[in-house]
């Protein structure tokens, strides 16, 4: 027996993901959906002695043609057609999950039900008779708690016998009533006409009442495609009175209802008050709850920058102690090959890995709120607050982390909802001001300003940043979103335990992600710019320490740019700072302390004779607002799946920082 | 006596019943898949002054932007 594929199916917050993490551990990976900004994860799991290969599909709540998730799910159960489709169900919310399960039943027979959460359910006082829902679904229901891996073998069997053809399944078909019944009858009865249409026919009937638009074009190309379109036309003309999408979803619901009535038990007696609501009371409070938002993120914050400080130290002095006795070792290489391992490729892994630690502390402890379910809440909290940028409430851990790093507050964008504020969160990011931005801010700002000017600099810098990040999010909205606000809905799952397995496997699939995918742009890029700076058109390259870098290939770019650069003030030596700014945006300073010569401390003498504070000033406002640093580049690349939209945002902000220092540079001079 | 309000009038800790939802298909069908649609019962969690409210609706608390809620009509005893 071949491989045996496996979809996994089901609503939002209902342990999907945690049943997929404990099936298939760490043989998991994670990607994206072709030429999509969903995350797709697959699996491998064993069963005696089977293979199964599991495909998380997007959580969603129905299968609809409305959301980028929806589609996925339900193209995948048509075209790929999986052997068997696990329907994972929120057993303490029945009546909303078996929504999903009614629409799977009418796409595909090989269908069997996990029961999850059956604990809560019964701390709930709701009983499910197992066998009875069995009978009516006519699949497979099995009862699981996915934390533990309870019941999860029987799942398995029952699985792999529906795969295999073994267990016969009769899956419930909801009936829609007479009229409505009369109606899809009839255009399956044109369709039966039709050879192999690639859905199941009654579905596809179905669909073409609810007006499904991805169906509608399918039928088109049909033979019967003109027939089809026009008697749905007629239909449509004489019975206005019948709004056929709403009433559908009626009908399903209307027979859930009786399903839910024959199956289920609520035990009687009042209802205590679940543990859900209670913290709800606290961390939603009109007063409390934003001060206790912020306390918790401030704690993320300072967790992420701060612990993570002694290992990021650790890391970076120990890839500088490799590359000093890689030198020393190799001093009758040829100077090149030196320069290539020591400051290219030593150089951007050591890059590379001086996020890590980061990386891991900040998901390690968002994977936490998030399992345990307070992302939503936080979200419901700042949603108001949000809204005036017109984004969603979930954006805004996005954009406090980025205060601290922005690779992580990008990746963290993944649990956006929407792809479109997605892309917008994405795009502004790199606008708030890092803390190694910040740095550098500090260091220059003490080195031209002091007392209460320095401090007017410094605040003045950053609310410049925060204004684009505003205006840059309304303009964005205005030219993805057109103007629309999506609306605001949102599940908020009961509080769960954060799970040991989900948190760790979360942080582990970042870090992988982060180095596989982004690291090796970080390298590549490391090794052209070491090349620039170290190289020139005299031929041959020069030592590692010793750098005459008029002479460079970074130089007689910076010269070329000259002309752009005077707009704002600047000489080629500032256009190459700021050109390996780039690379990371603290080798700005010592790319000048390299041409003013003297290296970085004899900036603090050097700098103020030549530089006017005006141009130290432009010169913040500029590094603070272009183009973001190659790991974050490197990351956009990698969340928005397009290098179009990679490159936008780089020219984006590359544009936004010459307007700034044009109009602030020749503003200054104007004034001063 | 009943009356007919907006879901985002609902009080706290008040119930109602839904009665009907306005607007375009496709917003009445994305509530209607989680599950608020005519006829059913939902309570009101919590109204934040401005912000958006938090509802309980078929064993699942969902958060609706106030002006969604208002597009909600439900019935209440008064």
């Amino acid at each position: 027996m071949n491989e045996i594929l496996v979809a996994l199916a089901g609503n939002p917050n209902v342990g999907k993901s945690t049943l997929f993490n404990f099936l298939t551990g760490l043989r998991q990976h994670v990607g994206n959906w072709p030429g999509k900004t969903v995350e797709r994860r697959e699996g491998i799991c064993k069963h005696e002695r089977r293979t199964l290969k599991i495909i998380d599909l997007p959580g969603t709540y129905s299968l609809t043609a409305y959301s980028e998730e929806e589609l996925i799910a339900r193209d995948f159960i048509v075209k790929e057609r999986p052997d068997v489709v696990i329907d994972v169900v929120d057993a303490s919310n029945l009546e909303r999950n078996l929504y999903l399960t009614l629409q799977l039943l009418e796409l595909t027979d090989r269908v069997v039900v996990a029961l999850n959460m059956m604990d809560v359910a019964e701390a709930e006082g709701v009983e499910i008779d197992v066998q009875r829902l069995s009978e009516i679904l006519g699949v497979p229901v099995v009862p699981i708690v996915a934390d533990e891996g309870e019941g999860v073998d029987e799942l398995l069997q029952a699985a792999v016998a529906v795969a295999e053809g073994k267990l016969r399944t009769q899956p419930y078909r909801t009936d829609f009533g007479t009229h409505i019944e009369r109606q899809i009858r009839e255009l399956e009865a044109l369709l039966a006409g039709e050879g192999e249409i690639g859905y199941p026919r009654r579905w596809f009937a179905v669909k073409l009442l609810e007006n499904d638009p991805v169906v509608v074009e399918a039928a088109k190309r049909l033979d019967v495609g003109t027939e089809l379109l026009r008697q749905l036309d007629e239909l449509r003309a004489t019975e206005i009175h019948h709004n056929f999408e709403i009433e559908l979803v009626d009908k399903r619901y209307e027979q859930i209802s009786r399903i839910v009535k024959e199956a289920l038990r609520r035990r009687e007696g009042p209802l205590r008050q679940e543990l859900t609501d209670k913290i709800d009371k606290i961390v939603t409070h009109r007063i409390w709850g934003l001060p206790i938002l912020l306390a918790i993120y401030g704690f993320v914050f300072w967790a992420t920058f701060f612990l993570s400080r002694p290992l990021v130290n650790a890391l970076e002095a120990a890839f500088s102690r490799l590359g000093t006795l890689l030198a020393a070792k190799a001093a009758d290489a040829p100077a090149w090959l030196v320069g290539v391992l020591v400051d290219g490729i030593i150089g951007g892994v050591g890059t590379v890995l001086t996020f890590l630690p980061v990386i891991a502390i900040f998901f390690l402890l968002y994977a936490v709120l998030e399992d345990w379910g307070y992302m939503a809440r936080a979200a419901f909290v700042m949603d108001k607050f949000m809204h005036v940028v017109g984004l969603h409430g979930r954006a805004f851990l996005c954009l406090l982390c980025g205060f601290g790093c922005n690779v992580p507050a990008i990746m963290a964008t993944r649990t956006l909802a929407d792809s479109r504020e997605k892309l917008i969160t994405v795009l502004i990011n790199p606008l708030v001001p890092c803390s190694v931005r910040l740095g550098v801010l500090a260091f220059v700002t003490a080195v031209f300003f002091s007392g209460i000017v320095a401090t007017a600099v410094m605040l003045s810098l950053v609310a410049l940043s925060l204004f684009l990040v505003a205006i840059s999010a309304l303009l964005f909205r205005r030219l993805l979103l057109r103007g629309e606000h999506p609306p605001f809905i949102m599940e908020m799952p009961p509080y769960r335990m954060p799970t040991a397995r989900n948190v760790l496997l979360y942080a582990w699939e970042r870090i992988k992600a982060f180095v596989v995918r982004a690291g090796t742009l970080i390298v590549a890029v490391s090794v052209v710019m070491w090349w620039l700076m170290s190289a020139g058109p005299s031929g041959g390259f020069f030592s590692v320490s010793g750098v005459p870098p008029e002479a460079s290939y970074a130089a007689m770019l910076g010269k070329l740019l000259e002309p752009i650069g005077e707009l704002c003030g600047f000489n080629w030596r500032v256009i190459v700072a700021l050109m390996f700014g780039f690379l990371a945006k603290e080798l700005s300073v010592a790319t000048l302390g390299v041409l003013y010569g003297g290296g970085e401390e004899a900036l603090r003498a050097v700098l103020p004779a030549a530089w006017s504070p005006l141009l130290a000033y432009t010169f913040l406002a500029v590094h603070m607002i272009y183009v973001p640093c190659v790991a974050t580049v490197a990351t956009m690349r990698k969340e928005t799946n397009s290098w179009r939209w990679t490159l936008f945002g780089v020219a984006y902000s590359l544009v936004l920082a010459f307007l700034a220092g044009v109009l602030i540079y020749n503003g200054g001079r104007l004034l001063l | 006596m009943t009356q007919v309000i907006p879901l985002s009038m609902l009080a706290e800790n008040e119930e109602g019943r839904v009665v009907s939802v306005r607007g375009g298909y496709g917003f009445v069908r994305r509530l209607a898949e989680l599950g608020l649609n005519p006829g059913v019962r939902v309570k009101m969690l919590r109204a934040t002054n401005g912000g958006p409210l938090l509802i309980y609706v078929r064993g699942s608390r969902i958060a609706l932007g106030r002006g969604v809620a208002m597009h909600v009509l439900v019935e209440v005893e008064s």
